[in-house]
Order: C-alpha cells, then structure tokens, then sequence
C-alpha cells in the first residue's frame, strides 16, 4: 500500500510544507492539475450514481428472484440479473454505497484515530512518545489481510464493523506521519508561546499542531479511502463480507468470478471496473495533492 | 508418453484461438513440458475404441477441504470423514462388506472381505466367513486379523468415531472363532439383517494382526491385544505412528495391506499416491500404474487446471454447470456423482426463547412450506439436485424411500405458510416481523417474535444462494432472517447439541453439505433424530420416532423402514432442503470402469485407459 | 553509528514482543474453539473439557501465553491438530516457498521498476510518464484476485503458456518446473511495480532537483552522466527502506496469490488454518512473519543509517 511507507526525509519535508497553506493549496492543486480535476469530477459522478441512482433506476434489493436468475443484459434489466435474481444495476448502486460509505468511515475512523495519537506521542516525547510508537510499530509488523482475517471472524460482518475493523488498521500510518510532524512543530516559537501563556497539552494538541498537519492527514487520507475499497474487496473475496441481501463492489465481483467461465460478464466487468476507476481517482487526487506541496517544496 | 494426449488435446482445440503457426509450435512446446512436468502421464495412444491397457496414472481432484489426513483405521472423532477413510483407507484395508454395488446403495461382493453373513438363532448370531485373502506381506487374512481389531476396538470404543453406546462393540456379547477364516458373533439381541450388516459389519476391517500388534517401534509382535490393557498399549502405538503423517508412506506398519492398493506417497498438504498391491487377493485387480488425490483448495483452482487438461478425474464447480459443454468436447464425460445422503436444516428445540416455537408442528410446516425446493433445484441448482422430503432420500433408486416420502409432502406454498400462521395466533406483518397476539401454542408468549439469526456455511455458492433466496420468501410473510457467514467448521461447532449448563444459544444454521450415509447406508437415522444422539443437533426428542428407529434396528423388514420416515416426513424433525450430487465429475473419456459408487468408496482397481 | 543500531535492536526487540502479545490475545478471542475443531461435532462437552485440560487451553491468558512463550523459546511453536505435525516442521517447510515465491516477485518488481521510476523521472510529464503512471495506477488499484483470474485465463486457459496451478512438493520440485511459478510471481510483482516505481519516481525527482546535480552540469557533465553517477545511489537508499517497510504487504500478496494458484507457501497455510481454526499455525505463521517484518524493516534501518549519515545523527 502506498501509505505504508515509513517516514523519510522528504515526508517530513512535504509535511512542512502541506503545513504551510493546507487547505488552499489543496483547492489550489485541482485548478492546476487537469488529471487531478477529471478524477474528482469522475468520483462526484460515481456518487451521484450510487446514491441518486437508485431514486431513479427502482429495483428491488431485497427480495431475490430465483426464476430470473443470471438473465443477459436487456431491455427488463440494463445490466442483467445475478445469480439470485437481483438486477444487476440496481445492485450496483446500492454495492457502491456501501462500499464508500465503508470507504469514507474507515479513512475518518483512521485519520482521526492516527492524528490524536500522533499527536499526543508526538507532543509529550519521550518515554510516552517511544511506547506508542512501538505499539504502532508492531502492530504494522503484521500483515493487515492477516489482522483483518482475526477480526472479522470474531465478528458478524456489517458496515459498522467493517468501518471499525479496517479503521483500526488504517489508522497506524497517519499516527506515524503526525508524530513526525508534531516532533518538528513543538519545537516552533508559537507553541512555546502557548505553553509559556499556560496553555495545556490538549489545548495545544487540538488548537495548534493539529491543524497544521491538515495538509498531511488530507493526502494520506485519500490513499486511505483508496485502501479501504481494495481491502474490502479482500475480504469480500476470503468470505468475510458482510452477509446478503447486503452488497458491496469487493463481494459483487468475488461472487461474479465464480461464473467468470460461464460468460457472465455483466457479474464481473461493473463492479471490478468500478473498483479500479474509484480506487484510481482517489489515487489521483491523492497524488497530484501530494506532488502540489512537493512542488511548493522546490520552489523555496 | 503424454505426447500423443497433447496432439489430440490440441486437436480438440484447432477450432478455438491459435495465434499463427510459430506461436502455436513455441506454445504448444512450453505446454508439452508443463504439462508433462505437471500432470501424472495420463491418456494413452489414441486408437479405435474397444479394449483397455494396463498401466498409466489417473490423477482424481479432491474437493476443496477434503484432503485426507488419517491412516489409521481406528479413526477418532477429528478424522471422521469421506476422505479419510472411504477414499483412502479402504482402497488399503478392505472392509468385511464394502457398499456401493453398481451405483445403488446395496453390498458390492466382489469387493468385500468376507461371504454374504449368516444370521441365525432368530438374528441374535451372526456368522461370518472371510474370503481367502493375503495380506501384502504374504500372510493370510484370518479371524485372528478380525479378533485383533474387535479387541482394539472394545478397550478404546470412547475414542472410536463411530462409537454409540449400545451399538458397536458393545452389542457383540462374545466372538467365537470357528475356524481360520471364520467366526461367530453372539448379538445381545436379535437384530434386522439389513441394518446389522450395513450399518455395523460395514465399519469393521481386519488389521494385520501379525505385524501391528505391538506396543513400541522396536518391540516384538505378541498377543497383547488380548488384554485391556495390552490392547489399550497397542492401540496408543499405532495413534502415536499415525499422528506422523510425513511418515505415512515410508513406515513399514502402513504397508502391510490386503486392498488393492499401497500408499507410495503421501504429502500434507493431502496429496496422495498409490500403487497397485501385487498381493491383492480380490477379484478386480488394479489395471493402473498409479492412481493420485490431488488435492485443491479452492474449486477455482481445480477448475483452472480441469479447464487446462491437467486432471483426469475432475469435477466441475455447481456454479460453472454451464461450461459442461465447453470442457467435455476437450475429451471428458460429464457425469453427476449421485450420492447417497439428504440435506436439512436443524432448529434448536433446546433454545430457550425460541425453542417452543420451532416445538409446534405447524410452525415447521409453515416453515417447509416456504422453501422452494422444486425451484432450487431447476434455479440454483440448474436442474443438478433433487429434493429431500424425508430422511430416505429418493435417489439413487433405492428399495427403502417410501411413496410417501416421494410425494413431497410439504410443497411450496406462500399462501399455505401464511394461513398456517394465521390460524394459530399469528399477526403477519410482510417485510416486517410477525408477531403472536393470539393462542400461539404451549410456551409461545404473546408478543413473541418470528425472527431468527441463521447462520450458513460461507465458501460455497449454492449454500448462499439458497439461504438468500429463502431469506426472501420468508419475509413475504414476516419471518426475518439474520444471516451470518462462518466456515464451515465453526458453524458445525456452533451447531451442537445443547447440554443442561451450557449457554445454548444458536437458533437454525445450515452448513449445505447435509447428512451422506456413508459408513452407515442403511438410513435408519440413529444418529441424527434419536433422541440424544450425538449428531443430533438440534436435540429433537419424540418417543414415537426413537420406537420406530429401534424397530428398523431390531426387525427385519421394510415396513418399520416406511413406518420410520413416514412419520419423521410429516413431522419435520429439520427443515429438508435439495441435496446435490457429491460433485459434477468430469471424467476423462479414455479413463473407463469408472462407477461412481453412492456411499463415496473408490475403486479405482476398476479403471483402466482405453487403448 | 553504534548508538544508533543498539537503539534500534533494543526498539526492535520490544515490537517483536508487543507483535507477540497482540496474535496471542487476538487469537484466542476467536470463537468456536479448537476443542471443537479437533475433536469434530460429535464431541461431547466432556471430552471436550478433557481436551482444554490437556492441553492448557483451560488456563488464564497469561499464564497460557507465558507457556507459549517459554515454548517459543525452545524452538517449539506448538502442535497442528488439524495436520497432526508440529508447527515447527509445517513452517519449515513452507516458509522456504513463501520466501520463494515473495522473494522472487520482489526482485522481480524491483528490476522492473527501478528503470522504470527512473526513465520516468527523467522524462517526467512526457508521455512516456503519462502512460507509465496510467498503468501504473491501473494495475496498483486492481482487486489482485481479479488480475490472478485475468493472467490465469489469458496466459492458462486461451494460451497455454504456463499452468494453472502452481508446482507442488518439495521446494526441489518447485523450482524444477519454474514455469508454474510464473503466474503467481506475476499476479503479486505487477502490483508491486506499480507502488515502487512510483516510489522511484518521485526519490529521483527529488534528487533530479537538488543542488548538486544542478552543481554537475553546470560543470559540463550531461544530464545522463549526473543521472547514472549520483542521483541514481542516493535515489535508491530510500528503496531500501521501501523494500525493508513493504514486507507486510508482499505477504499479504502472497496470501492471495497462493491461495488462488495452490502455491503450498505459508499463505495458503495461513488461510487455511484460519478457516479451520488452527490456533498453533495461525500463532506461528503470523509470529513469524511479524517477526520478518521487524527484522527486515531493523536490516533496512541500518542499511539506511549506513548510507545516510543525516539519519543516525538526529534524534528518532
């Protein structure tokens, strides 16, 4: 994954620059870069599509229909019907709701997890700062399919879970860049100010750092929606999806291999293709946002 | 060796994508050495039909999970399956009557050990006589080969998979050796010759007594075994050597056999080769060089290599039932795997909540009344399945299945589910949840709720597919499902039955693969709706049915067979659901003899390749 | 220097533990039992007691983790009942084919990428850029079990180029027949290429930037000169780390692709094992790579502290 990087010289540079301006510079990238633009554009569509969508394509997603089962795309259902009988289209919508919303949550349980305890482990240093670290450490040392294999087997899938679950791997690498960043901000005039003025740590904590590393925890955060689709999709795929009449995208094209010799296409082709282009915008947006505060980098 | 199998395979393919003749001749080289390198040298020299050749190897795809990992007859609990010892230990060690004659659940003679049994003395003896086998090590098969087993197997019964109290060993009262080869066993009560014979002589298999009965590696071969003791220090020597499965094809104790077949290699990951027994006594002698179980993990990945010519004896995924035709004009013959057994759904009549309402009669017939089998089977299953409507199943042909049991007594019917409701105190709330307001029956409050978490078997699609689809009817009438997926292994675990001071909260599951009367093929259901027996999960009790098993036990006679599942058809003990054929083998068109026998055996000293 | 390396032994040394201690716990919260499992549904609670008691299943957590522990440390990681052979041998028998196969799918992906990420620094935002990335993107956002059935129906089933499955046995048959082992390689470097190239690319812009290199050429070395003799090093120490950090990702890769194609790796023991609620291999697989990970990321830090002095000297 490309987040699971660890810090280099250059992230602590780009860092510090994404401090400096944020979000401007964010708004800034998309004017700028036409790729980044198309891909946001592209993703506003993708949303609209699956959550409008079903306002104006009705089908029914919750009761199955066995003697319509695996029917060629057509007039009755534009792309066809799976294997119980659902349309197809219809179900790709409600799949790519809840694969975004798992999506979404699980990078907004990361990031906000990762930042305060970056954070914290950043600001207090030491010995506080050492055993975070290494809980992060270790926890990072395991292959997440080989966490995430554990966790939803303990538990019933369901979006909550799914969020919680991959949440609770994600957020390991923002908690790393923020602790980077913190170590660099603490040392800053301002904040001895505070401190001076008798400021406390979690005033600080959440006036001034965290802001400043907006620009960071926003780049990350798009790889991490970006993760989150193809891991579901994982586990959908090793049979820890969440159970039927449910859908997601990772579950819709695990299931639509099985008949991926029959000649099903229309079981395989949309979900997977809708897969790559979202996890292919995020990666976009993400990117082009990353090389905007490289490039702010170079030009000082 | 391949190389004429490769010409024709790629013959067979001349009509579907070549890129251009230099590409062909440098794929076709690549594909020659792969394929020789990786599947077993199969197919022979092409020719016109009629006649068969010895030699060759048939390599058979084992299902996903099923891989064998048990060489010690004696099985215990954790090794109890089809792969362990009706497609691995008997193709080694023969069983006194080996089931499965010519696709039918009947007693396959020429394979068997021993002479049709004699019963006598009102069925309370029985009076075998061994046929004039040799072990593989020259020495003959005799009573003391069977004493040595029934010794072994009374001083460790508690650990003996298909121990139930009452049944093997304890119903034999004494064995008495009449000669060599023959011996009588004295019964502690007169017993029906069809269910003794099938469902308990079927399990017993002589062991060589002359080379296992022994306490250590080093030790000498005695009669220790005619102590409880000694037979209990025998039998944790040979548990030891079988907990060493990288040993099984080197250590001399697992190569002394009376069935066709030796093990010549033996990987963990299930892999197993075997090679023709030259002192095998039996009539069906091996043809083949060598016969492998390749194991899979996923029916993907043995679907790939089916589709890449690499498997002899495959099968194909339920899900790709559409590509028969695709993969049989690639030489193989599409054959379905009739197998004998019946697929169910258990309630938990030991639930505390719930368990008065799955009590009532008429709610399981509401409950049956909402599943679509007919539909499953023409929908899901493409026509490959048919319907359970007792615990005789109604195919393969069979002498015991009632015309009752044929009728299908609980048809498909929303409207009838709803009414049955109705009628005793049901409120139907459709897509919502059902509820009582009114006399719901003996322990059922009012208010009481008609949902219900389910929990099914995850990996296979059909299982899925199934409980979606029944998920669905039942919400017509407001009965809500809460699904959830687990393996296979913890939904069997999940699915136990309760015990006082146990919580006990599992309400329906279904693990998809049913009940196969495998070792037992006389489905009389002792194991499964006797009250307490071990695998009966959901802890039915009902005296009438515990009498009629005992019957079909003890009588002789089909009418206590009908009696028995004429009563559990409409009682509806579990919720009955289509079962499948044990797979949808393809099969090799030049691989002949191959019968594919309902109990699950294989003989594959039967098979040979056409010239 | 020392400083540095004693450091991160010691930091090293307490992850290793806290990775320890999290599989353990995480394990045993699994429901459904190895009792069950081992002894099949036909148990009865007492044998099932029974086989709690004989084991130590019955224990308090820490008392049962301190045993394993002191189990580890002997060099025994327990005993399989689903397999009947003790950990030990199934990992050392399975761990050479992961390594195997993770080995050579990141050697593989390093080849390609290196030049790649290069080549496309140098020409950065030309086309070769453009369409290098674009594919790049495709493949690194593709679900891998998709593009494993993508390569196996192209180069498997239409072409028959390569198997279906990949070889089986011994680590000697394996790499006997190296054709069976190009499709699972293939299904894990493809995804890999497309994350360290990027990677690439963006360290060498870096270094394309800096002063010195601006230093060269202003002293009349070509652009190629200064590319191949500085940038190109200094580029690759941050691969290093990259390929130290990016273990946990390979294995998860290999857990995919040796699940689809039958690779008998430690993947596919691992999957397996986790389906049957194989409590010891699962503790043992996931221990030792956990343990991998640490030692590797602990080589790359010193390789990385080796070559870059700025890192060693300032404060971690």
């Amino acid at each position: 994954m490309s987040t699971a990087i660890g810090l280099t010289e250059r992230d602590a540079a780009v860092a510090e620059a994404a401090a400096e301006g944020g979000l401007r510079l964010a708004a800034d990238v998309f004017l700028e870069n036409k790729l980044a633009l198309a891909a946001a554009v592209t993703f506003a569509v993708i949303a609209l599509f699956c959550f409008v969508g079903p306002l104006v394509y009705h089908t029914d997603q919750v009761h199955t229909n066995i003697s319509q089962t695996t029917r060629h795309p057509g007039s009755a259902h534009l792309l066809g019907t799976d294997d119980v009988g659902y349309d197809e289209l219809g179900r790709l919508m409600v799949g790519g709701q809840t694969s975004l919303e798992i999506a979404l949550g699980a990078a907004a349980v990361a990031v906000v997890v990762g930042v305060l305890w970056g954070a914290i482990a950043g600001f207090f240093g030491g010995i506080v700062d050492a055993v975070m670290m290494r809980v992060v450490d270790a926890v990072l040392a395991i292959p997440a399919l080989f966490l995430l294999l554990f966790l939803a087997s303990i538990t019933t899938a369901s979006v909550g879970i799914l969020i919680a679950v991959v949440g609770l791997i994600a957020w390991l690498v923002p908690a790393r860049l923020v602790r980077g960043e913190t170590l660099s901000l603490r040392t800053r005039e301002y904040v001895q100010a505070v401190r001076v003025m008798g400021g406390g740590p979690l005033r600080i904590i959440l006036r001034h750092i965290v802001p400043n590393t907006i620009g960071t925890v926003i780049v990350n955060a798009t790889f991490q929606i970006a993760d989150a689709i193809l891991v579901v999709a994982a586990l959908s795929f090793l049979g820890l999806g969440i159970p039927p009449p449910s859908a997601n995208w990772g579950g819709m094209l695990s299931n639509g291999l099985n008949y991926s010799y029959a000649g099903y296409w229309w079981l395989v082709y949309p979900p997977g293709v809708a897969i790559v282009i979202t996890v292919v915008c995020f990666n976009f947006i993400g990117d082009a946002l990353r090389d905007a505060f490289e490039v702010r980098l170079r030009r000082r | 060796m391949d190389s004429a199998a490769t010409t024709r395979g790629r013959e067979g393919r001349r009509g579907s994508i070549v890129r251009g003749p230099r590409r062909v001749a440098a794929a076709a080289a690549a594909a020659l050495a792969v394929l020789v390198a990786l599947s077993a040298c199969g197919s022979g020299s092409s020719s016109s039909g009629g006649g068969t050749r010895t030699g060759g190897t048939a390599t058979l795809a084992l299902p996903p999970g099923t891989t064998p990992d048990f060489i010690f007859p004696l099985v215990d609990g954790a090794h109890y399956s089809v792969a362990n010892i009706e497609q691995f230990q008997r193709l080694m060690w023969r069983p006194l009557y080996l089931y499965g004659e010519n696709g039918k659940p009947l007693v396959n003679e020429p394979a068997s050990l021993a002479e049709a049994p004699m019963f006598s003395q009102g069925n309370t003896q029985v009076t075998i006589t061994l046929k004039p086998y040799m072990w593989s090590d020259g020495q003959p098969v005799t009573s003391r080969d069977f004493t040595f087993l029934f010794n072994l197997l009374q001083a460790n019964k508690a650990n003996w998979a298909a121990y139930l109290p009452g049944d093997l060993p304890d119903n034999v009262k004494s064995v008495q050796v009449q000669g060599p080869t023959s011996f009588t066993l004295i019964l502690d009560h007169a017993y029906s010759p069809a269910w003794f014979e099938g469902n308990q002589l079927s399990q017993l298999m002589p062991i060589p007594q002359h080379a296992w009965d022994k306490t250590s590696a080093g030790g000498a071969v005695g009669d220790y075994d005619t102590t409880a003791a000694g037979a209990k220090a025998v039998y944790d020597y040979l548990m030891s050597e079988a907990k060493q499965p990288a040993t099984y094809a080197t250590n001399p104790l697992w190569q002394v056999v009376d069935g066709p077949w030796k093990l010549s290699e033996y990987r963990t990951d299930g892999y197993a080769a075997f090679v023709p027994n030259k002192q095998y006594s039996g009539s069906a002698k091996p043809k083949l060089d060598k016969f492998v179980e390749q194991p899979f993990t996923t029916e993907q990945a043995e679907l790939n290599v089916l589709r890449s010519g690499g498997i002899d004896y495959g099968y194909l995924p339920q899900p790709d039932v559409s590509q028969a035709g695709a993969i049989e004009s690639q030489g193989y013959d599409f054959s379905p795997w009739v197998s004998w057994g019946i697929n169910y759904m258990p309630f938990n009549f030991a639930n505390p909540t719930v368990g008065p309402i799955f009590k009532q009669l008429y709610f399981r017939q509401a409950m049956q009344m909402l599943i679509d089998q007919n539909g499953f089977v023409s929908n899901l299953l493409k026509g490959y399945g048919w319907p359970t409507n007792g615990p005789v199943p109604i195919k393969p042909d069979n002498p015991y299945v009632s015309s009752y049991v044929k009728s299908q007594p609980y048809k498909y019917s929303q409207s009838g589910a709803e009414s049955l409701l109705k009628a005793h105190g049901w409120t139907i709330h459709p897509d919502g949840v059902s509820e009582c307001t009114g006399q719901c029956g003996a322990g059922v409050p009012t208010g009481a709720k008609l949902e219900f978490p389910l929990i099914y078997a995850s990996g296979d699609t059909i299982t899925s597919q199934e409980v979606q689809a029944w998920k669905s009817a039942a919400s017509r009438v407001g009965i809500q499902f809460d699904l959830s997926e687990a393996p296979f292994n913890q939904v069997i675990a999940d699915a136990s039955p309760c015990t006082p001071g146990q919580t006990c909260s599992w309400q329906i599951v279904y693990w998809g693969g049913g009940w196969l009367y495998g070792v037992n093929p006389l489905p009389v259901g002792d194991q499964q709706f006797l009250c307490g027996a071990g695998a009966n999960f959901g802890s039915y009790c009902d005296s009438t049915n515990d009498a009629n098993i005992h019957g079909v036990q003890t009588e002789a006679g089909l009418d206590v067979m009908t009696r028995f599942e004429d009563y559990m058809a409409q009682q509806l003990p579990v919720l009955w659901m289509p079962y499948r054929p044990y797979q949808l083998s393809m099969i090799k068109k030049t691989l002949k003899g191959v019968v594919q026998s309902p109990i699950l055996s294989l003989t594959p000293e039967d098979w040979s390749y056409s010239k | 220097m020392t400083g540095y390396v004693l450091r991160r032994i010691v930091q090293a040394a307490v992850v290793l533990l806290l990775v320890s201690v999290i599989v353990f716990v995480m394990l045993h919260e699994l429901p459904g039992g190895t009792a069950r499992a081992v002894l099949g549904e036909r148990a009865t609670n007492v044998a099932i007691e029974q086989f709690n008691k004989q084991n130590g299943f019955d224990q308090p957590l820490p008392v049962q983790y301190w045993r394993w522990l002191d189990q580890i440390v002997h060099g025994d990681l327990g005993f399989s009942f689903k397999q009947n052979e003790s950990v030990s041998q199934l990992l050392a028998d399975r761990l050479p084919k992961t390594m195997l196969l993770a080995g050579t799918s990141v050697l593989l992906a390093l080849l390609v990428s290196i030049p790649l990420g290069f080549v496309q620094a140098l020409r950065r935002n030309r086309l070769v850029d453009y369409f290098l990335t674009a594919m790049a993107f495709v493949f690194y956002s593709t679900p891998a079990f998709w593009l494993a059935l993508v390569l196996i129906t192209l180069f498997a089933i239409q072409l028959r180029l390569f198997p279906a499955q990949a070889p089986q046995g011994s680590i000697g048959q394996i790499v006997a027949e190296p054709g069976g082992m190009v499709l699972p390689v293939l299904t894990i470097a493809l995804v890999s290429i497309a994350f360290f190239s990027r990677y690439v690319r963006s360290s060498t812009l870096e270094n394309l930037l800096q002063d010195y290199v601006r230093t060269a050429r202003a002293k009349g070395a070509s652009t190629w000169r200064v590319a191949f003799g500085h940038v190109l090093r200094n580029a690759l120490v941050p691969v290093v780390t990259l390929v130290g950090l990016s273990l946990p990702f390979v294995f998860a890769g290999t857990l995919i692709s040796e699940e689809i194609f039958n690779y008998p790796g430690m993947g596919l023991l691992f999957y397996n094992a986790a389906v049957a609620r194989d409590y010891p291999v699962l503790l043992g697989v996931t221990l030792v790579v956990g343990a991998a990970t640490v030692v590797g990321s602990l080589l790359a830090d010193i390789c990385y502290g080796l070559l870059d002095p700025r890192v060693r000297l300032a404060r971690r």
